[in-house]
């Protein structure tokens, strides 16, 4: 690994660190501070609120300047090995806001109706950082636009950071099943 | 690999007009006659809407077109070692395409041949043998029946070959196409001059070395799959249909290839017999495809770690991570775009589920696959939906049943060129190629197609030798009366 340039050694450090949060969920303990999942369950559920009623500005300012956001095919798939549907950094979550007001973004408009429902919150401290923690949810996302519905459920993984302005989000995965087995475009997807 | 790859190929010893769909070497040519239809439906410039819309017609293409053509199955790089598979469709057949201890390319239906379960239910992975969960039947990587649990339990087992069923597979430099038909042109024939921009396309890589990986994007849309191959040497609407991916390019400061005025961009397309057909962007883009990129995630990372390995990175090398602008069709279903393949999956008239398989160069940097993962899910986010759109409303507008033709004459008497063998350059608002493929379908859908399923060991089983014993003993009959 020493003798990779630096800029290689930081693409692949950030894609190991993606995979390793996955697999966290197999190696947390059940046992998990009762009053930080509270905390972080009013953060992520104000997410899934701001993203519904289309407050993408407000969701922005929520990210962290190192963001990561990335939504697999498969569960299994590694970010450095296979191609994915998102693998965003913070410049292309502000691309995708964008995009999100863009009245030639023909495939958004008109704009959907969108309802997202987060439930079984989980929050561990990260051993190795005093301000991030690290959570998962489970998902439901109801999604209708030009009288077709779509329904898409997953797993999500979060790294929020305690900051003294509130919770900043730093990582987020999003694991939907149904993505590997092929449907409609996500090109709506936050 | 070459045209001889199934070696036990029935066709070649048997006669061809058999039509009893019982025997196991049974040539059946299927469906209605449809001349005098197609000769109404596709017309010189314009093509009636149900070729997109009657769920007949589908049917019948599942037949001849997805079954009776070659058509692409797979790249050999996704099964590299013996027992490798990975399952895909011709149709709606499943295909399980397997790499055999010999090294040999197969492409097995999955299908039993005791009743019809299929063998495998994963889409890739690794067999000693395909055994069937249902009742145990067992198949070596061949195909040939190896193990039949309570064989005894036949009265005549051999009667009829249980081994199973195959379609013809051959491979062109790694890329597999395949068909039903008991008598296809050859692969070369049907590429023709569309053999040399893939031959192209691959050198491009260094060794000319290119994996494909096994788990594709699968995006649906509700539209006929044909919406997809119109859109495809589709030069025009890259300036209207993505106007938004424009536009965030614009934000970003790099002028997209897209945005270009279509009035004055030197891009050419042309078509190139069967269907099939290329538009070349790169006399628009003097400064090479890595130039239009926008900024990527982890793009300035690994543009400097490439730096810092030092030397002088050739151009090539940079444009690796892009497409190189070069967007070549192969009628039906291999569609070539940046670095992806897309491979379209017709379901219904008016559904067709949309596989991307991204391909990686083996023998570069590694920043150089990890940039091409980043720079295709680009265009997935921001320009692929605006295509899905327009696709589906076209099916809803196809809907109204009194505006019975879709216009495809733009650039006909109007700037294409037509040399003598009928194949035309057109600039890229020419809809040129959409009558070319259309020409193809008229020609491929008007007659039923004889098509049979090969098999392993037909000529061993009892029926095929009574046949042979009674042939043989007719001939010396009618040799005896002369
Ligand atoms: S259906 Fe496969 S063994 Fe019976
Ligand atoms: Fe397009």
């Amino acid at each position: 690994m020493t003798d990779q340039p630096f800029g290689l050694s930081k693409t692949l450090a950030l894609y190991e660190s993606l995979v390793a949060d996955v697999a966290f969920l197999d190696t947390a303990p059940v046992v998990f501070d009762g009053a930080l999942a509270a905390e972080v369950a009013a953060t992520l559920i104000g997410e899934a609120r701001l993203l519904d009623r289309r407050q993408f500005d407000t969701w922005y300012d929520l990210w962290a300047e190192d963001a990561a956001f990335w939504m697999p095919l498969h569960q299994s798939h590694h970010p450095a090995r296979d191609q994915g549907l998102i693998m965003d950094d913070h410049r292309r979550l502000r691309e995708r806001v964008w995009r999100m007001h863009d009245t030639s973004a023909w495939a958004l408009v008109p704009y959907a109706q969108i309802v997202r429902m987060i439930g079984g919150v989980e929050a561990w401290p990260l051993p190795q950082s005093s301000t991030d923690v690290i959570a998962t949810s489970a998902i439901t996302i109801t999604h209708e636009r030009t009288g077709k519905v779509t329904v898409l459920a997953g797993r999500q993984i979060h790294r929020l950071r305690r900051t003294d302005d509130g919770w900043q989000i730093v990582r987020k995965i999003m694991l939907c099943p149904a993505i590997s087995a092929g449907m409609p475009h996500l090109g709506w997807i936050l | 690999m070459g045209e001889n790859m199934n070696k036990n190929d029935p066709e070649t010893n048997l006669e061809r007009d058999i039509s009893d769909s019982l025997r196991p070497d049974a040539v059946v040519a299927r469906g209605p006659d449809l001349t005098d239809e197609v000769e109404h439906l596709i017309r010189k410039d314009v093509v009636h809407r149900r070729v997109y819309t009657d769920p007949d017609l589908f049917n019948i293409e599942m037949d001849r077109i997805f079954g009776a053509t070659w058509c692409f199955i797979g790249h050999e790089s996704e099964v590299p070692e013996a027992g490798d598979f990975v399952r895909k469709r011709l149709g709606k057949r499943q295909i399980i395409l397997v790499r055999t201890r010999k090294g040999e390319i197969r492409g097995l239906l999955n299908r039993c041949s005791h009743r019809g379960t299929t063998l495998v239910g994963e889409e890739e992975g690794c067999a000693k043998r395909f055994t069937c969960p249902y009742h145990g039947w067992a198949f070596d990587l061949d195909g040939h029946l190896q193990s039949l649990p309570v064989a005894d339990s036949y009265s005549k087992l051999y009667e009829r070959p249980f081994d199973l069923g195959q379609i013809k597979v051959v491979s062109h430099r790694g890329f597999v196409f395949g068909t039903l038909a008991a008598d296809p042109m050859s692969l070369d024939d049907w590429l023709g001059p569309a053999k040399l921009w893939l031959d192209e396309h691959i050198d491009r890589h260094p060794g000319a070395s290119i994996r494909v990986l096994k788990a594709p994007i699968k995006q649906s849309y509700k539209a006929n799959w044909k919406m997809a191959w119109d859109n495809a040497a589709d030069g025009i609407h890259a300036t209207f249909a993505h106007r938004s991916y424009n536009l965030l390019g614009k934000e970003a400061e790099t002028d997209t290839i897209l945005s270009r005025n279509p009035a004055v961009s030197p891009m050419v397309g042309y078509t190139l017999g069967h269907g099939h057909c290329v538009v070349d962007q790169r006399p628009g883009i003097p400064d090479g495809p890595w130039s239009t990129m926008r900024p990527l995630p982890t793009r300035e990372d690994l543009e400097a770690s490439l730096k810092e390995r030092g030397g002088d990175i050739p151009r090539e090398t940079w444009d690796l991570m892009t497409g190189n602008m070069v967007n070549l069709n192969i009628f039906p279903n291999l569609i070539f775009v940046g670095n992806q393949i897309v491979v379209p999956e017709p379901i219904s008239a008016d559904e067709t589920l949309m596989n991307y398989y991204l391909v990686m160069a083996d023998e570069t940097p590694e920043e150089v696959n990890l940039m091409r993962m980043r720079v295709d899910e680009d265009f997935m986010s921001f320009g692929i939906p605006d295509d899905f759109e327009m696709f589906e409303r076209v099916q809803e507008g196809l809907q109204t049943i009194e505006e019975e033709w879709v216009d495809v004459s733009r650039g006909d008497d109007a700037g294409d060129v037509v040399d003598e063998y009928g194949l035309a350059t057109g600039d890229l608002a020419s809809e040129a190629p959409i009558r070319h493929y259309m020409q193809e379908w008229k020609r491929i859908m008007a007659k039923p197609i004889p098509t049979t399923i090969r098999r392993a060991r037909i000529e061993d089983s009892k029926f095929m030798k009574a046949q042979k014993l009674k042939a043989e003993s007719a001939a010396a009959a009618a040799a005896d009366v002369k």
